[in-house]
């Protein structure tokens, strides 16, 4: 819903319950309105919606928000003293059937318009890298690390320290102050440095289809390579068989010997010319 | 034509290949007298095993039989219909969900082993042990005065072929499948959805109407009241 228009309708509504005194009907918007910024906002960091069915209580589900910010970007979201105003409120309101005295009332909307400024990023928009100047060293130095299992083992200690670094920066800021920006930071390395650690599992998302996909057409310079390697293959298991062969006959070996080379030869030659050519091209990219 | 068209074509070929090759000879068993004319002439095939097609069919040269399991040929027959049926009426680019494929793919790889099983298994677990030569060998009997000539048949040698023309589709095929995955709508999209979904509905409308109509009430009786009062002041004057 559009805030402009329902915060018109709230104040609408907020002066014709004063003036007739239906202070419970505003109680149980005021709730409502907590329950659904809440949810919003958990689903958005990525957090199960409220269970509404089960009576979790609104505080309780504040609490685990902050648990889940704390345990994975050691910040809390939400101040202790909201927390427990929402605890009291709510016995309140669950023993008085919602009929809360307007100085409850008071404090559930200005919770709630307090809630409204966080403005917490959604966890699952696709973020622009480029926008996050926090994590370009980091990147540089991940994306080389990538194409080299080698150096990616003698860069990853130094990797996950330099995000450690910065997260503890950020966590710094983010104590000082709620800031979107910084926030958004925070979630972002959350998430890159989650990839980072499993890069093996991770999948090239896209959408639409594939031919459309610049990473897939890159991939068909890979088939050529791929021609080479099934060759070298093809080549190998038969110097193999020879060599076998010459296990059954010894008598045969000097015969054999020469189809060692004719066999072993171009399969050697093959596997270099897709590890120089191809293999390490890509490597190189 | 284009190199995806080439990689369709070059698997097609291997599947053709790798199906006629089935019903080829796999080994030829040739015997030469000393003037070099043919006396015998063995062919195998992994269905019906050795048959001759010489002059003379003496048993006594005809090499054992070798006893390749028959059921491997009907699995390659089968899981060869199954590759076809993927890379002819399934294209991999324009699929939406690729996880279907998968199904194709490993029977892509099946069939790429069974491929290089016989190419690597058939002259080690069938040809050795009945003293048969690979590829191909030439050698004299001084006693006989003959010359056999061992040599691979066609069959084989287009298992050989299928196994490098199936190669790069097969392994390009399943890395694809391994490598991308199509995102269903954007995930942003679906989690504003359920945002909706799970919000508790508020019909900030209803209740002004509803408060609207009590505050009216409320004014009406108020002036019924007043109204009332005056009649009551006015008759007691009088």
């Amino acid at each position: 819903m559009n805030y402009k228009v329902l915060d018109l309708k709230l104040k609408n509504l907020i002066q014709l319950c004063k003036e007739t005194e239906n202070y419970k009907k505003l109680s149980v918007v005021s709730i409502t309105l907590i329950s659904n910024i809440l949810n919003e906002i958990g689903l958005k960091l990525g957090i199960r919606a409220r269970n509404i069915k089960s009576n979790e209580k609104i505080y309780k589900y504040m609490k685990l928000i902050n648990d889940v910010l704390v345990k994975n970007l050691k910040i809390t979201l939400f101040h202790e003293e909201d927390i427990e105003s929402i605890r009291e409120i709510e016995i309140f309101f669950l023993k008085k059937e919602g009929n809360l005295p307007f100085q409850y009332v008071k404090i559930l909307f200005s919770i709630y318009y307090e809630l409204r400024k966080l403005e917490v990023p959604n966890l699952y928009e696709s973020i622009n890298e480029d926008d996050f100047s926090v994590t370009s060293n980091i990147k540089y130095f991940s994306n080389r690390s990538s194409k080299n299992s080698n150096d990616s083992d003698k860069f990853k200690p130094l990797i996950l320290h330099k995000i450690k670094e910065k997260e503890l920066k950020l966590q710094k800021e983010l104590k000082n102050g709620f800031n979107k920006d910084i926030f958004e930071s925070a979630i972002y390395l959350k998430k890159f440095k989650d990839s980072f650690i499993n890069r093996s599992t991770n999948k090239i998302k896209l959408r639409g289809k594939l031919k459309d996909s610049i990473n897939y057409q890159r991939s068909l310079d890979d088939i050529i390579g791929l021609g080479i390697i099934g060759t070298s293959i093809i080549f190998f298991i038969m110097g193999l068989v020879i060599i076998i062969e010459m296990i059954f006959y010894p008598t045969l070996m000097g015969a054999l010997s020469i189809l060692i080379l004719i066999f072993f030869g171009p399969s050697s030659f093959l596997f270099l010319l897709y590890w120089y050519y191809f293999k390490k091209e890509g490597n190189k990219e | 034509m284009e190199i995806k068209k080439k990689l369709k074509f070059a698997f097609l070929t291997g599947l053709i290949l790798i199906f006629s090759s089935l019903f080829l000879d796999w080994y030829i068993f040739q015997v030469f007298n000393a003037d070099g004319t043919l006396l015998d002439n063995w062919a195998y095939n992994i269905f019906s095993e050795w048959s001759t097609t010489g002059n003379v069919n003496n048993e006594q040269l005809k090499p054992s039989n070798l006893f390749v399991p028959v059921i491997l040929n009907f699995l390659i027959i089968i899981v060869t219909l199954i590759c076809a049926f993927g890379v002819i009426f399934r294209n991999i680019e324009s699929e939406q969900e690729l996880n279907k494929l998968y199904p194709f793919a490993y029977a892509n790889i099946f069939l790429l082993l069974l491929a290089g099983f016989y190419i690597f298994i058939f002259p080690i677990g069938y040809l050795f042990t009945n003293d048969l030569f690979f590829p191909f060998l030439m050698l004299g009997d001084v006693e006989l005065n003959v010359t056999y000539f061992y040599c691979i048949g066609p069959g084989y040698v287009l298992q050989i072929l299928a196994f490098v023309f199936a190669f790069p589709h097969t392994i390009f095929y399943y890395q694809t499948i391994l490598r991308f995955e199509i995102k269903r709508g954007s995930p942003s999209i679906v989690i504003e959805k359920y945002i909706e979904h799970v919000q508790e509905r508020l019909d900030l409308d209803k209740f002004i109407a509803e408060e609207e109509l009590k505050k009216r009430f409320k004014n009406t009786t108020s002036n019924i009241e007043c109204n009332q009062f005056n009649e009551k002041i006015i008759e007691n004057e009088c």
